[in-house]
């Protein structure tokens, strides 16, 4: 993704990809659900193959879900918060 | 044709006769790696490993721990001068050719896949030991060769790819001299289950990503090394080693995903997808890593003289 892209259309990216992985319209996708959560009902190799499509997407790195100690991936609005300061960074990083 | 089957695909090919299964294997297989080597010299180190590294400590880079793996495989196989070895599975080139280059031992590799095939001979003439390797496209169960005809056989990251182990243990026992090695670098199942074998996760890694993998557990393949007349000398656990290499290989599809897009579009996601899932088995140790090492008759190395740094020292 290029250029400077705000949180709003963040979240509206994320929300995106959410929806596509377990095949639900948007308006489906609660911001405040929880994305490994049973609600949503992404197994493993689901939450995988989302976290490649959001690195793809923004051009950033996850956390490393195999790391010892990783914790859960967390709310769509947390997630969408972690992908907006990844992308911050690269792109102060960028303009440097 | 075998008893035990773990997962959906293995009972897949306990339907299939031998011939249809090593039919299967020969596409199935080959496909991942007919990939462009352009692209796995974007994620692997410079000498094309396809398999687990050994670190000293964590903190090391991949290049230094594939290099660390090839001396340790040399030693362990031991190869003298004008004996012969076999690859099955030689990948595009990684431990034959460093082999080569640092024994006079005589070299034969076999590979489903011609794209490697042409990339390990391109790598023999370069580094000057193409004299003494030869390299065919065959599945292991088609090779035709004297008994008792080579001095070690080397399996690193094939195994996992064939189904018919028996067969394939008798053929080593029968094809090994006297005195001969085989070497194994693979992937098992603990024996006490933990983690889900159906999973999709497991049916993408073992079927859509690398076309087809059974797991066993290690005991079961020891049992039949030994049923072929060989004696086990050495096995350790490269678990920690081989998620160590997997996150080394993710971040180098991270850095390079344009242009492994540009070559083979689709392709840079599948490899970042199914490294995450066998670097996640491997850290919750759902899947094992062993370097087993057996003998025909009495060995020529002894695994008892081996290093192994004392507390608080160094190896
Ligand atoms: C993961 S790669 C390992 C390559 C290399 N040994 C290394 O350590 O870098 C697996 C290799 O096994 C080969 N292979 C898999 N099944 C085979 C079979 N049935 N017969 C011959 N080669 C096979 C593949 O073509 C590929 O070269």
């Amino acid at each position: 993704m290029d250029g400077i892209i705000d949180n709003d259309l963040i979240v509206a990216r994320v929300r995106a990809l959410i929806a596509d992985a377990v095949r639900q319209p948007v308006a489906a996708i609660p911001l405040d659900v929880r994305v490994d959560g049973s609600e949503l009902g992404i197994d493993s190799l689901g939450l995988i193959k989302l976290t490649v499509r959001i690195e793809e997407t923004f051009d950033i790195t996850m956390p490393d879900l195999a790391a010892p100690g990783a914790g859960p991936l967390g709310s769509v609005r947390e997630v969408a918060a972690l992908v907006a300061e990844q992308v911050a960074a690269r792109q102060a990083g960028g303009a440097r | 044709m075998n008893a035990i089957a773990h997962t959906r695909a293995e009972r897949e090919a306990n339907l299939r006769s031998a011939a249809d299964q090593r039919e299967h294997e020969r596409q199935a297989v080959a496909a991942h790696y007919e990939h462009s080597p352009e692209i796995f010299s974007l994620v692997l180190d410079s000498r094309l490993a396809y398999a687990t590294g050994v670190y000293a400590d964590p903190g090391e880079d991949l290049e230094t721990a594939q290099a660390r793996k090839y001396a340790r495989i040399a030693a362990k196989l031991d190869i003298r001068p004008g004996q012969r070895v076999l690859d099955i599975g030689c990948g595009w080139g990684s431990n034959l050719l460093y082999l080569a280059q640092h024994s006079e031992g005589v070299f034969h590799g076999i590979t489903l896949s011609a794209q490697q095939r042409e990339e390990a001979l391109r790598r023999a003439r370069a580094w000057g030991v193409a004299e003494r390797v030869t390299i065919d496209v065959c599945h292991v169960e088609d090779l035709q060769l004297a008994p008792e005809s080579f001095d070690a056989i080397l399996f690193s990251g094939s195994i996992v790819h064939m189904h018919n182990r028996p067969a394939i243990h008798e053929w080593v026992g029968r094809t090994l001299k006297p005195g001969g090695r085989m070497l194994i670098s693979d992937c098992y199942f603990p024996v006490q289950q933990r983690g889900d074998r159906d999973s999709a996760a497991t049916e993408y890694i073992f079927v859509e990503a690398l076309g087809y993998c059974r797991l066993i557990g290690l005991a079961e393949e020891l049992q039949l090394i030994e049923r072929a007349g060989l004696d086990i000398l050495h096995v350790e656990d490269l678990t920690r080693h081989y998620a160590q290499t997997l996150a080394h290989w993710i971040d180098n599809v991270r850095r390079n995903r344009r242009t492994i897009e540009a070559i083979a579009p689709g392709f840079a996601a599948v490899l970042q997808q199914y490294m995450t899932v066998a670097r996640m088995s491997f850290a919750r140790r759902t899947a094992l890593e062993y370097m087993i090492l057996a003998t025909k008759g009495a060995p020529t190395v002894d695994p008892g003289a081996w290093p192994i740094a004392q507390k608080g020292g160094r190896s």
